[in-house]
Protein backbone atom coordinates (compact mmCIF):
# COMPACT_ATOMS: atom_id res chain seq x y z
CA UNK A 1 0.00 0.00 0.00
CA UNK A 2 1.41 3.39 -0.94
CA UNK A 3 1.71 6.05 1.71
CA UNK A 4 -0.05 9.40 1.62
CA UNK A 5 3.25 11.10 0.77
CA UNK A 6 3.72 9.10 -2.42
CA UNK A 7 3.62 11.56 -5.29
CA UNK A 8 1.08 11.33 -8.05
CA UNK A 9 2.86 12.23 -11.25
CA UNK A 10 1.71 12.87 -14.79
CA UNK A 11 3.84 12.74 -17.94
CA UNK A 12 2.77 14.06 -21.33
CA UNK A 13 3.98 11.88 -24.22
CA UNK A 14 1.64 13.23 -26.89
CA UNK A 15 -0.46 16.40 -26.78
CA UNK A 16 -1.47 17.05 -30.39
CA UNK A 17 -4.95 16.39 -31.68
CA UNK A 18 -6.17 14.86 -34.93
CA UNK A 19 -2.88 14.01 -36.64
CA UNK A 20 0.78 14.00 -35.71
CA UNK A 21 2.59 17.16 -36.71
CA UNK A 22 6.36 16.81 -36.85
CA UNK A 23 8.47 19.84 -37.75
CA UNK A 24 10.42 22.74 -36.41
CA UNK A 25 7.37 24.82 -35.54
CA UNK A 26 5.89 22.15 -33.25
CA UNK A 27 9.02 20.93 -31.51
CA UNK A 28 8.37 22.67 -28.19
CA UNK A 29 4.81 21.55 -27.43
CA UNK A 30 5.20 18.39 -29.48
CA UNK A 31 3.71 16.81 -32.55
CA UNK A 32 2.67 13.40 -31.23
CA UNK A 33 -0.99 12.57 -30.75
CA UNK A 34 -2.47 11.94 -27.29
CA UNK A 35 -0.79 9.82 -24.69
CA UNK A 36 -0.43 10.63 -20.99
CA UNK A 37 0.92 8.40 -18.25
CA UNK A 38 -0.05 8.64 -14.60
CA UNK A 39 2.06 7.07 -11.87
CA UNK A 40 1.37 6.61 -8.19
CA UNK A 41 3.98 4.60 -6.34
CA UNK A 42 4.28 1.24 -8.07
CA UNK A 43 1.01 1.69 -9.95
CA UNK A 44 0.63 3.35 -13.31
CA UNK A 45 -1.87 3.79 -16.09
CA UNK A 46 -1.64 5.09 -19.63
CA UNK A 47 -4.33 7.35 -21.04
CA UNK A 48 -4.77 6.93 -24.78
CA UNK A 49 -2.45 5.33 -27.30
CA UNK A 50 -1.76 8.06 -29.83
CA UNK A 51 1.64 8.28 -31.48
CA UNK A 52 3.13 9.59 -28.22
CA UNK A 53 2.92 6.10 -26.76
CA UNK A 54 5.83 5.01 -28.95
CA UNK A 55 8.44 6.89 -26.90
CA UNK A 56 6.80 5.82 -23.64
CA UNK A 57 7.00 2.23 -24.92
CA UNK A 58 10.72 2.58 -25.56
CA UNK A 59 11.26 3.76 -21.98
CA UNK A 60 9.08 0.97 -20.57
CA UNK A 61 10.77 -1.70 -22.68
CA UNK A 62 14.12 -0.68 -21.32
CA UNK A 63 12.69 -0.79 -17.79
CA UNK A 64 11.19 -4.24 -18.45
CA UNK A 65 14.54 -5.53 -19.67
CA UNK A 66 16.14 -4.36 -16.43
CA UNK A 67 13.40 -5.21 -13.96
CA UNK A 68 11.37 -7.94 -15.63
CA UNK A 69 7.93 -8.14 -17.21
CA UNK A 70 5.10 -6.02 -15.94
CA UNK A 71 1.45 -5.20 -16.53
CA UNK A 72 0.58 -2.15 -18.62
CA UNK A 73 -2.91 -0.69 -18.36
CA UNK A 74 -4.03 1.47 -21.28
CA UNK A 75 -7.31 3.36 -20.97
CA UNK A 76 -8.71 4.65 -24.25
CA UNK A 77 -10.93 7.73 -24.29
CA UNK A 78 -12.21 6.54 -27.68
CA UNK A 79 -10.94 4.86 -30.80
CA UNK A 80 -10.45 7.69 -33.26
CA UNK A 81 -7.14 7.29 -35.08
CA UNK A 82 -5.24 9.90 -33.13
CA UNK A 83 -5.92 8.00 -29.90
CA UNK A 84 -5.00 4.47 -31.01
CA UNK A 85 -2.49 4.81 -33.81
CA UNK A 86 0.57 4.42 -31.62
CA UNK A 87 -0.53 1.07 -30.25
CA UNK A 88 1.19 -1.07 -32.92
CA UNK A 89 4.46 0.74 -32.07
CA UNK A 90 4.24 0.16 -28.31
CA UNK A 91 7.31 -1.95 -27.62
CA UNK A 92 6.08 -3.74 -24.47
CA UNK A 93 3.43 -5.36 -26.69
CA UNK A 94 6.27 -7.26 -28.34
CA UNK A 95 7.80 -8.52 -25.08
CA UNK A 96 6.83 -12.00 -23.96
CA UNK A 97 5.57 -12.07 -20.39
CA UNK A 98 4.16 -8.54 -20.49
CA UNK A 99 0.48 -8.28 -19.67
CA UNK A 100 -1.13 -5.58 -21.76
CA UNK A 101 -4.64 -4.65 -20.70
CA UNK A 102 -6.50 -2.22 -22.93
CA UNK A 103 -9.75 -0.69 -21.70
CA UNK A 104 -12.33 1.18 -23.72
CA UNK A 105 -15.97 2.05 -24.01
CA UNK A 106 -18.52 -0.68 -24.51
CA UNK A 107 -20.82 1.79 -26.20
CA UNK A 108 -19.54 1.19 -29.70
CA UNK A 109 -21.30 -0.35 -32.61
CA UNK A 110 -18.36 -2.65 -33.14
CA UNK A 111 -16.66 -4.49 -30.36
CA UNK A 112 -13.55 -2.79 -29.09
CA UNK A 113 -11.43 -5.80 -29.92
CA UNK A 114 -12.45 -5.74 -33.55
CA UNK A 115 -11.78 -2.00 -33.83
CA UNK A 116 -8.28 -2.32 -32.39
CA UNK A 117 -7.33 -5.46 -34.27
CA UNK A 118 -8.76 -3.84 -37.42
CA UNK A 119 -6.02 -1.21 -37.46
CA UNK A 120 -3.48 -4.06 -37.38
CA UNK A 121 -5.09 -5.84 -40.29
CA UNK A 122 -2.50 -7.06 -42.78
CA UNK A 123 -3.54 -4.35 -45.24
CA UNK A 124 -2.55 -1.65 -42.77
CA UNK A 125 0.25 -3.14 -40.70
CA UNK A 126 2.65 -6.07 -41.00
CA UNK A 127 2.06 -7.51 -37.54
CA UNK A 128 -1.40 -8.62 -36.54
CA UNK A 129 -2.69 -8.21 -33.03
CA UNK A 130 -2.88 -11.96 -32.42
CA UNK A 131 0.85 -12.18 -33.21
CA UNK A 132 1.88 -9.84 -30.40
CA UNK A 133 4.17 -11.53 -27.89
CA UNK A 134 2.53 -9.90 -24.87
CA UNK A 135 -0.60 -11.28 -23.25
CA UNK A 136 -3.11 -8.81 -24.66
CA UNK A 137 -6.45 -8.44 -22.95
CA UNK A 138 -9.04 -6.05 -24.33
CA UNK A 139 -11.77 -5.06 -21.89
CA UNK A 140 -14.82 -2.92 -22.31
CA UNK A 141 -15.72 -0.83 -19.28
CA UNK A 142 -18.50 -2.55 -17.41
CA UNK A 143 -18.83 -0.08 -14.61
CA UNK A 144 -18.30 3.63 -13.94
CA UNK A 145 -15.59 2.85 -11.43
CA UNK A 146 -12.45 0.79 -11.49
CA UNK A 147 -9.30 0.47 -9.43
CA UNK A 148 -5.79 -0.33 -10.55
CA UNK A 149 -3.61 -0.85 -7.49
CA UNK A 150 -4.04 2.32 -5.43
CA UNK A 151 -5.29 4.36 -8.38
CA UNK A 152 -9.05 4.90 -8.45
CA UNK A 153 -10.71 5.75 -11.73
CA UNK A 154 -14.16 7.07 -12.51
CA UNK A 155 -15.45 7.21 -16.07
CA UNK A 156 -18.15 9.28 -17.71
CA UNK A 157 -19.32 9.18 -21.31
CA UNK A 158 -18.98 12.38 -23.31
CA UNK A 159 -21.57 12.56 -26.03
CA UNK A 160 -20.43 15.94 -27.35
CA UNK A 161 -17.90 14.42 -29.72
CA UNK A 162 -18.64 12.53 -32.93
CA UNK A 163 -18.88 8.86 -31.91
CA UNK A 164 -18.53 9.79 -28.23
CA UNK A 165 -15.57 9.64 -25.89
CA UNK A 166 -14.91 8.98 -22.22
CA UNK A 167 -13.50 11.30 -19.59
CA UNK A 168 -11.59 9.93 -16.63
CA UNK A 169 -11.26 11.11 -13.06
CA UNK A 170 -8.19 9.63 -11.44
CA UNK A 171 -7.69 9.84 -7.70
CA UNK A 172 -4.74 8.66 -5.65
CA UNK A 173 -3.00 9.89 -2.53
CA UNK A 174 -5.65 12.52 -1.94
CA UNK A 175 -5.12 14.13 -5.36
CA UNK A 176 -7.47 14.32 -8.30
CA UNK A 177 -6.68 14.44 -12.00
CA UNK A 178 -9.32 14.73 -14.70
CA UNK A 179 -8.57 13.79 -18.30
CA UNK A 180 -11.33 15.15 -20.51
CA UNK A 181 -10.23 15.31 -24.10
CA UNK A 182 -12.26 15.26 -27.29
CA UNK A 183 -15.39 16.99 -26.13
CA UNK A 184 -17.15 20.11 -27.36
CA UNK A 185 -18.34 21.70 -24.15
CA UNK A 186 -19.44 24.82 -26.05
CA UNK A 187 -22.47 22.82 -27.15
CA UNK A 188 -23.46 22.39 -23.50
CA UNK A 189 -22.44 25.74 -22.01
CA UNK A 190 -23.18 28.04 -24.96
CA UNK A 191 -25.79 26.21 -27.03
CA UNK A 192 -27.73 27.97 -29.77
CA UNK A 193 -30.89 26.84 -28.01
CA UNK A 194 -30.54 25.96 -24.32
CA UNK A 195 -32.52 22.92 -23.25
CA UNK A 196 -32.80 20.82 -20.15
CA UNK A 197 -30.39 18.37 -21.79
CA UNK A 198 -27.72 21.01 -22.52
CA UNK A 199 -27.98 22.25 -18.94
CA UNK A 200 -27.64 18.69 -17.67
CA UNK A 201 -24.54 18.11 -19.78
CA UNK A 202 -22.99 21.36 -18.58
CA UNK A 203 -23.70 20.55 -14.93
CA UNK A 204 -22.34 17.04 -15.39
CA UNK A 205 -19.07 18.37 -16.84
CA UNK A 206 -18.67 20.99 -14.09
CA UNK A 207 -19.35 18.46 -11.34
CA UNK A 208 -16.87 16.00 -12.81
CA UNK A 209 -13.99 18.50 -12.95
CA UNK A 210 -14.86 20.25 -9.67
CA UNK A 211 -11.80 20.86 -7.45
CA UNK A 212 -9.46 18.91 -9.71
CA UNK A 213 -5.81 19.35 -8.82
CA UNK A 214 -5.07 18.96 -12.52
CA UNK A 215 -7.49 19.10 -15.42
CA UNK A 216 -6.17 17.94 -18.78
CA UNK A 217 -8.78 19.19 -21.18
CA UNK A 218 -9.63 19.68 -24.82
CA UNK A 219 -8.97 23.29 -25.78
CA UNK A 220 -8.26 22.91 -29.46
CA UNK A 221 -9.67 26.12 -30.88
CA UNK A 222 -9.47 29.83 -30.43
CA UNK A 223 -12.82 31.58 -30.22
CA UNK A 224 -12.73 32.67 -33.87
CA UNK A 225 -11.78 29.17 -35.05
CA UNK A 226 -14.56 27.64 -33.03
CA UNK A 227 -17.12 29.78 -34.82
CA UNK A 228 -16.12 28.00 -38.02
CA UNK A 229 -15.88 24.54 -36.50
CA UNK A 230 -19.05 24.09 -34.49
CA UNK A 231 -20.02 20.45 -34.25
CA UNK A 232 -16.49 19.18 -34.87
CA UNK A 233 -16.30 17.89 -31.29
CA UNK A 234 -13.72 20.21 -29.73
CA UNK A 235 -13.74 23.12 -27.29
CA UNK A 236 -12.66 26.74 -27.48
CA UNK A 237 -9.99 28.00 -25.10
CA UNK A 238 -11.81 30.99 -23.51
CA UNK A 239 -14.80 28.88 -22.54
CA UNK A 240 -12.65 26.07 -21.17
CA UNK A 241 -10.78 28.53 -18.96
CA UNK A 242 -13.99 30.08 -17.69
CA UNK A 243 -15.61 26.74 -16.88
CA UNK A 244 -12.47 25.30 -15.27
CA UNK A 245 -12.01 28.36 -13.10
CA UNK A 246 -15.63 28.33 -11.98
CA UNK A 247 -15.14 24.68 -10.94
CA UNK A 248 -12.11 25.64 -8.82
CA UNK A 249 -9.62 23.67 -10.89
CA UNK A 250 -6.14 24.30 -9.52
CA UNK A 251 -4.08 23.55 -12.63
CA UNK A 252 -5.32 23.40 -16.18
CA UNK A 253 -3.33 21.74 -18.93
CA UNK A 254 -4.86 22.75 -22.24
CA UNK A 255 -4.66 19.68 -24.46
CA UNK A 256 -5.41 18.23 -27.90
CA UNK A 257 -3.58 20.95 -29.79
CA UNK A 258 -4.76 21.82 -33.25
CA UNK A 259 -2.40 20.55 -35.98
CA UNK A 260 -2.36 24.03 -37.53
CA UNK A 261 -1.08 25.70 -34.37
CA UNK A 262 2.60 26.41 -33.89
CA UNK A 263 4.73 26.74 -30.76
CA UNK A 264 4.61 30.52 -31.14
CA UNK A 265 0.80 30.37 -31.11
CA UNK A 266 0.78 28.49 -27.79
CA UNK A 267 3.45 30.74 -26.28
CA UNK A 268 1.26 33.73 -27.08
CA UNK A 269 -1.87 32.11 -25.62
CA UNK A 270 -0.05 31.05 -22.49
CA UNK A 271 1.29 34.55 -22.02
CA UNK A 272 -2.18 35.96 -22.55
CA UNK A 273 -4.03 33.72 -20.12
CA UNK A 274 -1.55 32.41 -17.51
CA UNK A 275 -1.06 35.74 -15.75
CA UNK A 276 -4.79 36.56 -15.76
CA UNK A 277 -5.90 33.28 -14.22
CA UNK A 278 -2.85 33.06 -11.95
CA UNK A 279 -3.92 36.23 -10.20
CA UNK A 280 -7.64 35.47 -9.86
CA UNK A 281 -9.28 34.18 -6.73
CA UNK A 282 -8.90 31.29 -6.41
CA UNK A 283 -5.78 31.26 -8.59
CA UNK A 284 -5.68 28.72 -11.41
CA UNK A 285 -2.41 27.80 -13.06
CA UNK A 286 -2.91 27.54 -16.82
CA UNK A 287 -0.44 26.00 -19.24
CA UNK A 288 -0.46 24.38 -22.63
CA UNK A 289 0.49 20.70 -22.26
CA UNK A 290 3.76 19.84 -23.84
CA UNK A 291 5.56 16.60 -24.60
CA UNK A 292 8.32 15.46 -22.31
CA UNK A 293 7.03 17.23 -19.22
CA UNK A 294 6.37 15.42 -15.95
CA UNK A 295 4.55 17.20 -13.18
CA UNK A 296 3.91 16.02 -9.67
CA UNK A 297 0.85 16.75 -7.58
CA UNK B 1 16.96 19.27 -41.40
CA UNK B 2 17.26 17.70 -38.01
CA UNK B 3 16.91 14.09 -37.00
CA UNK B 4 16.41 14.20 -33.25
CA UNK B 5 17.52 10.64 -32.65
CA UNK B 6 17.98 7.35 -34.36
CA UNK B 7 14.74 5.97 -32.93
CA UNK B 8 12.78 8.36 -35.10
CA UNK B 9 14.41 7.16 -38.24
CA UNK B 10 13.79 3.51 -37.50
CA UNK B 11 10.11 3.42 -36.73
CA UNK B 12 8.77 2.69 -40.17
CA UNK B 13 5.51 0.77 -39.97
CA UNK B 14 6.86 -2.08 -42.02
CA UNK B 15 9.59 -2.56 -39.47
CA UNK B 16 7.52 -3.11 -36.34
CA UNK B 17 9.53 -5.36 -34.04
CA UNK B 18 8.16 -8.80 -33.32
CA UNK B 19 9.99 -8.72 -30.04
CA UNK B 20 11.37 -5.69 -28.29
CA UNK B 21 14.72 -7.45 -28.08
CA UNK B 22 15.09 -7.51 -31.81
CA UNK B 23 16.56 -4.28 -33.07
CA UNK B 24 14.23 -2.10 -35.05
CA UNK B 25 15.01 -2.30 -38.70
CA UNK B 26 13.57 -0.62 -41.72
CA UNK B 27 12.59 -1.86 -45.13
CA UNK B 28 13.24 1.64 -46.42
CA UNK B 29 16.44 2.73 -44.80
CA UNK B 30 16.99 6.42 -44.47
CA UNK B 31 20.33 7.63 -45.78
CA UNK B 32 21.52 8.87 -42.41
CA UNK B 33 24.66 10.45 -43.82
CA UNK B 34 22.43 12.95 -45.61
CA UNK B 35 20.66 13.83 -42.40
CA UNK B 36 23.68 14.70 -40.34
CA UNK B 37 22.30 16.48 -37.28
CA UNK B 38 23.38 20.10 -37.04
CA UNK B 39 25.56 21.13 -34.15
CA UNK B 40 23.63 22.57 -31.26
CA UNK B 41 25.08 25.11 -28.91
CA UNK B 42 23.31 25.16 -25.57
CA UNK B 43 23.70 27.85 -22.98
CA UNK B 44 22.25 28.55 -19.55
CA UNK B 45 22.09 32.21 -18.58
CA UNK B 46 22.06 32.20 -14.81
CA UNK B 47 20.68 35.09 -12.81
CA UNK B 48 20.91 34.05 -9.19
CA UNK B 49 19.75 37.15 -7.32
CA UNK B 50 18.96 40.70 -8.33
CA UNK B 51 22.26 42.22 -7.26
CA UNK B 52 24.49 39.43 -8.57
CA UNK B 53 26.02 39.65 -11.99
CA UNK B 54 24.34 37.24 -14.44
CA UNK B 55 26.63 34.71 -16.05
CA UNK B 56 26.39 32.12 -18.81
CA UNK B 57 27.31 28.46 -18.87
CA UNK B 58 27.88 26.64 -22.09
CA UNK B 59 26.40 23.16 -21.70
CA UNK B 60 28.98 20.59 -22.65
CA UNK B 61 28.86 17.94 -19.93
CA UNK B 62 26.23 15.20 -19.79
CA UNK B 63 25.11 16.13 -16.27
CA UNK B 64 25.04 19.26 -14.14
CA UNK B 65 23.87 19.32 -10.56
CA UNK B 66 22.26 22.52 -9.38
CA UNK B 67 21.94 23.37 -5.70
CA UNK B 68 23.02 25.26 -2.63
CA UNK B 69 26.18 23.17 -2.15
CA UNK B 70 29.28 25.16 -2.99
CA UNK B 71 30.64 22.19 -4.94
CA UNK B 72 27.50 21.90 -7.12
CA UNK B 73 28.13 22.22 -10.86
CA UNK B 74 25.87 25.24 -10.80
CA UNK B 75 25.89 26.57 -7.24
CA UNK B 76 23.00 28.79 -6.21
CA UNK B 77 23.84 29.79 -2.69
CA UNK B 78 20.76 31.45 -1.34
CA UNK B 79 17.72 30.63 0.80
CA UNK B 80 14.88 28.61 -0.66
CA UNK B 81 17.19 26.37 -2.64
CA UNK B 82 17.92 22.81 -1.56
CA UNK B 83 21.48 21.55 -1.26
CA UNK B 84 20.85 19.17 -4.17
CA UNK B 85 17.97 20.90 -5.90
CA UNK B 86 17.88 19.86 -9.55
CA UNK B 87 19.84 18.08 -12.22
CA UNK B 88 20.32 18.97 -15.87
CA UNK B 89 21.22 15.99 -18.01
CA UNK B 90 21.51 14.83 -21.59
CA UNK B 91 19.45 11.83 -22.77
CA UNK B 92 18.54 10.69 -26.27
CA UNK B 93 19.68 13.98 -27.85
CA UNK B 94 17.63 15.99 -25.40
CA UNK B 95 18.46 18.18 -22.44
CA UNK B 96 16.31 17.37 -19.43
CA UNK B 97 15.88 19.25 -16.17
CA UNK B 98 14.85 17.10 -13.23
CA UNK B 99 13.87 18.20 -9.75
CA UNK B 100 15.70 16.24 -7.04
CA UNK B 101 12.85 16.21 -4.53
CA UNK B 102 13.67 19.77 -3.57
CA UNK B 103 11.66 21.51 -0.88
CA UNK B 104 10.49 24.43 -2.97
CA UNK B 105 10.34 22.87 -6.41
CA UNK B 106 11.67 23.54 -9.88
CA UNK B 107 9.61 25.55 -12.36
CA UNK B 108 9.80 25.74 -16.14
CA UNK B 109 7.95 28.70 -17.62
CA UNK B 110 5.93 28.94 -14.41
CA UNK B 111 4.90 25.27 -14.22
CA UNK B 112 6.23 23.17 -11.34
CA UNK B 113 7.78 20.13 -12.94
CA UNK B 114 9.39 16.89 -11.91
CA UNK B 115 11.09 16.41 -15.26
CA UNK B 116 10.98 18.47 -18.42
CA UNK B 117 12.61 18.18 -21.82
CA UNK B 118 14.01 21.66 -22.36
CA UNK B 119 13.33 23.74 -25.44
CA UNK B 120 14.89 26.93 -26.68
CA UNK B 121 14.13 29.96 -24.46
CA UNK B 122 12.71 27.97 -21.55
CA UNK B 123 12.99 29.82 -18.26
CA UNK B 124 13.84 27.61 -15.28
CA UNK B 125 13.12 29.05 -11.85
CA UNK B 126 14.78 27.65 -8.76
CA UNK B 127 14.10 29.66 -5.62
CA UNK B 128 14.68 33.27 -6.65
CA UNK B 129 17.16 32.29 -9.34
CA UNK B 130 16.28 32.11 -13.01
CA UNK B 131 18.13 30.12 -15.64
CA UNK B 132 17.39 30.83 -19.28
CA UNK B 133 18.03 27.85 -21.55
CA UNK B 134 18.90 28.63 -25.15
CA UNK B 135 19.81 26.31 -27.95
CA UNK B 136 21.09 27.47 -31.27
CA UNK B 137 21.60 25.10 -34.14
CA UNK B 138 24.65 25.36 -36.34
CA UNK B 139 24.51 25.32 -40.10
CA UNK B 140 23.13 22.20 -41.74
CA UNK B 141 25.86 20.23 -43.41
Amino acid sequence: MSSQTTPLSVTFWGTRGSISTPGGSTEKYGGNTPCVSVRYGEDSIILDAGTGIRVLGIRLASQIREEGASTQHILLSHTHWDHIQGLPFFQPAYIKGTDLVIYGSAQKERFLESILSGQMDVNYFPVQMKELAANVSIREFEDRFMTIGDIHIEMQEQILHPGGSIRFKITAGGHKIVYATDVEINAAFEPDEPTRETRRLADEYSAFIQDADLLIADGQYTESEYALKKGWGHTSVPLLLKVAHAAHVRQLAVFHHDPEHSDAHFDALEQQYAATYGSTLPPMRVFWAREGVTIEL
Amino acid sequence: MTVKNAENANSDAAAAPRTADSSLSSTMRLPMEEFDAPDAEMVLDVRSVDDAKPYSIRIEKRTYEIGRRSDADIPLIQPGISRRHARLFHLHSEEIIEDLNSTNGTYVNGVRITRCVLQNNDVIRIGDATLLFTRTHGSVK
